[in-house]
């Protein structure tokens, strides 16, 4: 929103010594954030107004003229060749050092003296576009000709462009509506700097005329809950006058004639916006407030065809529909340059309808913006006596044509909010002198009563209802205009409690730091959402995943039910740049089923499962991925302290089912091992398998356990041997390793420490070799007894397992 | 056989001291005192000589022997106490060193876990609460009823066939699941993704962090929120950072604020990080509406709170100098082995 610092100070009068960056400044500390403050005559330093006093053909071309020039007590000679000048016509000349656009395109550039076919030029009499102005002149009619402006004044003062722009952020007064104009933001400079705010000048008196019988019907209360009609003839549509037409188009408003430009200028000064009817076009002097027809056409006075539907608020008259409720007016009752006789709406609607509307719409105007805040019900009367003063102000001839109707639903239910000094000072955490509070709440226009230290404050109509209800409120209010800066921070006085753990952050750390630092992989992030293509590669089901209702991208249309359907995108990405890829994830995936959170406060609904987790994939060219896989899942185990088990299981389609393992820690299924298929490896264009691996973080937290106890070191030694034998290929190394521990409990552990695939023995053969661990806790082991027991373990593999010893 | 001897051992101790390398000293110990020796040869000679003689050379020839291994040790210990050229030595100790692979964390979980780290300092324990969440503990609970235009303007993501779930907008969701689980006095931060639906740019995904807080005492004050604040931002910047607390509108906090940082780029001068303003806008707080505290089963006479949001992907994106937000979510290598 733009706020003319001229218009501000039409009701509050600024120090001359405070810079317009230093009042933006107090605002944002203590209102509203001005994200910008835009000087307009810094465009147009180095321009005045030049007045054309001798005209004389250029010696050296036909369509060149030589003009002098005089700015004040100086002459200037100016070469130019616009077909509009005369002797006497006064104009914007550029100085050198000015910022003009030659022939108005490209980037500003300075001015400087030239030779022009050999005569000197000393500046130049501008066009429109030359000096970025688009309003109110014409480019085809030549060089700026103005008609106010005294020679050598400067051209920003001629031009009116004197003024500097607050821009506000629009957020930061979105609960405010009593600041979506410039009396409020006037009001609001006043407190901060401690001036007097000027009353406004309004129609006390409103004789009621008899000459038109205006009727109001508000049949849609539900979004109409005011409606306040007056009919005024004797109008003489002309052009406002030039102050008012300046400060409009300060702020981006187009100028258009006097009543409209009266609406305009009260909605950007009071944050009322209101609405003129020519009266000929309300059929029947009636106005109906109801609901549009599903599927209505109404053309808005931009001239554009809406289709509306039943819920939209809608103003008719006796016949027709004429006015797009609190949003736009129709194009056929639209104020016309020989409109003699209006009608004036200044109207309550329900902000929630207003907003739904106007997005539906796509017409978010400056009405609609201003009414979807919650007006105070009685900023209406107010408005329509601003309106009037200025009608009658200027048009005296203007008469009262009806009686003042106003359809009243409102209840103005009177606001009070008790406060005490002391829970001010709780709140703030510092003692706010009790004069200063009360300066504070005269200055914002609230009043109140004192009542042994207790504050029964009443807030000003124009502060909403939202905005202002509840002792909090008020603190807020006290302590923005005191001063955020002028508070002491001060520590808060607590228990020194230490905070509670949580275990499954904890547990997730030392996840990540076993992964990437023994296990080399390199965490990624992906999105919670994913798309159809993804799915399709997985072979997953689109009717089995939760969908986004809205989504900007179709990669992001689905809940991910699994780490995979994005980390296989990661995979195929990265392949263009590395060999190897050894990467993991850590994150929720969102699955069709009731979880563990209740949608509410003792809900029986639960939201959808959303379990946490934890996924891997390794990837390396031409190369069995499966054993680096394995190895980093097993670290990771081991190092967490989690028990675990394989057990052969079933696994999802797009995995491998030959190579799969499940793993589980007691009884708990909480991972899985595998490859991904051939059919998903061929699709992703893969030249060897991806192994991958998944666990849920909950079965890793429950099993994984505190390293808390030492083993003593055995007191006796120990005996290793090495056995290397060659068994057919099919042959399980689980199977081996379980048959050799069988033999004796001496037996404490089975390494396998080579296997090999390509030996002379055949191709349907490979050679293991292994060490057997033998340890006594009792006594010093001696070889008579382990020599026994090898005998028996090569027996055991030759007879299980067909095994040749080497 | 004495000069014999005594021309070896001066010859032998002139080689052994200008050798250059180690293995030259091993080259002339073998020379010497090896099986095949010079030394070792006239040793091995005395056996011819009357005992006399024996007595005299032998005498002498031990005495060459343990001086040449002495002076061989002297030797050894210069190599080995001081440093030799590399080239000059076996290794060349320019190859690379055996390639140790270390994977790298995502810049978010290291951010993550130093906040989680400072506000547990502070004495803030961490929670997290569920990404897909419910209408009423993203909004309603948070005093944003179904009419509230910031329910508007916070584009939320819906998800189809299932009315009144969404993709949380903010950690804020978890401060009355906070309150109703651990009631009070309650000190939390709740770290977490959130969701945004909106076109996404350089600086805008729909996916991004934040660190939400939550300090719920008796009597919590305005000034505590702002000692806290500078506290917190000391901590995190590790520098004292100027900051200023200006108004701003959030339904669930009341007075709610503004926390801008003097911008660290240009100290303050101005600079187009900070739009010319030399404050960067960093964290919005307040303190909590008594409404979310009696939300979350808390009575507002005798509670009061503050809280606060952090914009975590920010900090990251700060911190690490990100220009393009959508980079943290690519799962590209190329930036993620950096961290």
């Amino acid at each position: 929103m733009k706020i003319s610092l001229n218009w501000l100070k039409q009701y509050v009068e600024l120090p001359k010594e405070l810079s317009p960056e230093e009042l933006a400044l107090k605002l944002t500390m203590s209102t509203v954030e001005v994200e910008q403050v835009i000087n307009q005559s810094e465009q147009y330093q180095n321009m005045v107004v030049g007045e054309i006093v001798e005209i004389i053909n250029h010696p050296n071309a036909d369509k060149l003229k030589v003009c002098k020039v005089k700015a004040g007590r100086d002459e200037h000679q100016v070469i130019c060749g616009a077909g509009n000048i005369y002797k006497g016509m006064k104009g914007v000349l550029a100085l050198p050092g000015a910022k003009i656009k030659w022939h108005g395109t490209g980037d500003y550039v300075e001015l400087a003296k030239a030779q022009i076919r050999g005569l000197e030029s000393d500046g130049m009499l501008c066009a429109p576009s030359e000096i970025g102005l688009t309003d109110g002149f014409k480019e085809e009619d030549g060089v700026i000709e103005l008609k106010e402006g005294r020679p050598g004044e400067p051209a920003a003062e001629a031009l009116g462009l004197n003024d500097v722009i607050l821009e506000i952020d629009n957020k930061s007064v979105n609960h405010r509506p009593d600041l979506w104009g410039h009396y409020g933001l006037a009001r609001e400079v006043a407190a901060i700097l401690g001036l007097k705010l000027k009353e406004l000048e309004i129609a006390e008196k409103i004789e009621a005329g008899g000459e038109i019988n205006l009727k109001i019907d508000v049949q849609d209360k539900e979004n109409c809950s005011r409606y306040i009609g007056l009919a005024l003839t004797n109008v003489k549509i002309e052009p406002s006058p030039g102050w008012m037409q300046n400060l409009l188009k300060a702020v981006g408003v187009r100028p258009i004639n006097n009543i409209v430009d009266v609406t305009n200028y009260v909605m950007l000064e009071l944050g009322r916006p209101s609405h003129a009817f020519d009266r000929r076009q309300v059929i029947g002097d009636t106005i109906i407030v109801r609901r549009a027809k599903d599927g209505e056409v109404f053309t808005t006075l931009d001239g554009v065809d809406r289709k509306l539907d039943a819920s939209m608020c809608l103003i008719g008259d006796a016949k027709r529909s004429i006015d797009l409720a609190g949003i736009m007016g129709g194009e056929n009752s639209e104020i016309k340059d020989d409109t003699s006789e209006i009608i004036l709406e200044l109207a309550n609607f329900n902000p929630v309808n207003i907003r739904r509307t106007a997005n539906a719409l796509g017409l978010r105007t400056d009405a609609a913006v201003r009414f979807e805040k919650s007006l105070a019900p009685a900023l209406a009367e107010l408005g329509l006596r601003r309106i009037l003063a200025f009608i009658q102000d200027l048009l005296p001839e203007v008469k009262i044509a009806s009686k003042l109707i106003d359809v009243n639903f409102e209840k103005e239910a009177k606001r009070e909010i008790e406060v005490s000094y002391d829970f001010i000072n709780q709140k703030i955490g510092q003692e706010i002198p009790k004069k200063d509070v009360l300066k504070i709440l005269d200055s914002l226009s609230f009043k109140y009563s004192d009542k042994k230290g207790v504050l029964a404050v009443e807030p000003p109509a124009f502060r909403s209802a939202k905005d202002i209800a509840i002792a909090e409120d008020i603190v807020e209010e006290v302590a923005r205009i005191y001063g955020y800066d002028n508070f002491e921070p001060q520590l808060p006085k607590v228990s020194m409690a230490v905070p509670q753990d949580n275990p499954e952050l904890d547990l997730e750390e030392k996840i990540k730091n076993v992964l990437t630092l023994a296990g080399g992989a390199t965490e990624v992030y992906n999105y919670s959402f994913t798309g159809r293509k993804n799915l399709e590669i997985l072979g997953l089901k689109e009717a089995d995943q939760l969908q986004l209702k809205n989504y900007f991208s179709e990669d992001q249309q689905f809940l991910r039910s699994s780490l995979f359907e994005n980390l296989i995108v990661n995979l195929t990405d990265n392949l263009r740049f590395f060999d190897e890829l050894n990467i993991f994830e850590l994150g929720r995936i969102y699955l069709d089923e009731a979880g563990e959170y209740p949608a509410g406060p003792r809900s029986k609904d639960f939201l959808s499962k959303q379990p946490k987790i934890l996924a891997g994939l390794y990837f390396a060219k031409n190369r069995n991925n499966f054993y680096q896989a394995k190895g980093l899942v097993e670290t990771l185990l081991n190092r967490l302290g989690v028990g675990y088990d394989y057990n052969y299981g079933a696994p999802a389609a797009w995995l491998d089912k030959s190579v799969y393992l499940e793993i589980k820690s007691g009884d708990e299924r909480i991972g899985w091992l595998s490859q991904l298929s051939g059919k998903v490896s061929t699709k992703l264009g893969l030249n060897s398998r991806a192994a991958v691996w998944q666990f849920n973080l909950a079965g890793l937290l429950k099993n994984s356990s505190q390293f808390n106890q030492f083993r003593a070191l055995p007191k006796y030694p120990g005996i290793r041997y090495d056995i290397s034998m060659v068994a057919p290929q099919e042959t399980l190394w689980a199977d081996i390793r379980a048959a050799v521990l069988e033999v004796s409990n001496l037996i404490k552990k089975v390494e396998l420490f080579d296997v090999f695939e390509e030996g002379n023995f055949g191709s349907d053969k490979k050679s293991l070799a292994f060490h057997v661990d033998f340890l006594d806790p009792q006594k010093t082991l001696v070889s008579e007894d382990t020599d026994k027991l090898r005998d028996k373990i090569i027996q055991t593999l030759k007879k299980k397992f067909k095994a040749e010893i080497r | 056989m004495k000069e014999e001897l005594k021309k070896l051992k001066e010859e032998a101790i002139k080689e052994i001291r200008s050798s250059k390398i180690l293995v030259e000293v091993k080259k002339l110990e073998v020379k010497y005192l090896g099986r095949r020796g010079r030394l070792t040869k006239i040793l091995r000679s005395l056996k011819d000589l009357t005992a006399e003689q024996k007595k005299a050379v032998g005498a002498l020839a031990n005495e060459v022997k343990e001086e040449l291994e002495a002076v061989l040790d002297e030797a050894r210990r210069k190599f080995t106490e001081q440093d030799i050229p590399a080239t000059a030595a076996n290794l060349d100790i320019t190859l690379p060193g055996s390639k140790k692979e270390v994977g790298s964390l995502h810049p978010i979980s290291i951010v993550k876990k130093e906040l989680k780290d400072i506000f547990s300092k502070m004495g803030f324990m961490a929670l997290e609460g569920p990404e897909l969440e419910s209408e009423y503990y993203n909004f309603e609970a948070l005093n944003i009823p179904e009419t509230h235009p910031a329910r508007d303007t916070m584009d939320t993501f819906y998800l189809k066939d299932k009315p009144g779930r969404l993709m949380r907008t903010h950690t804020s969701n978890q401060q009355v699941r906070a309150m109703e689980k651990y009631g009070a006095p309650l000190r939390a931060v709740f770290p977490g993704r959130c969701f945004r639906y909106e076109a996404t740019d350089a600086a805008h995904d729909t996916t991004f962090y934040q660190l939400e807080g939550l300090m719920i005492d008796r009597h919590v004050s305005v000034t505590n929120l702002i000692s806290v604040m500078k506290a917190l931002l000391k901590e995190i910047f590790k520098k004292d950072v100027k900051v200023r607390m200006r108004p701003g509108y959030f339904p669930f906090v009341e007075p709610g604020f503004e926390l801008d940082i003097n911008c660290l780029i240009c100290d303050g001068r101005g600079c187009p990080v900070c739009k010319q303003t030399g404050w960067v806008e960093l964290v919005p707080c307040g303190l909590v509406h008594p409404k979310v505290l009696e939300y979350g089963g808390l009575n507002p006479q005798e509670w009061s709170g503050f809280a606060f949001g952090l914009g975590l992907t920010r900090l990251v994106m700060m911190k690490y100098g990100f220009d393009d937000i959508r980079l943290l979510l690519s799962g590209d290598l190329r930036v993620l082995k950096q961290f």
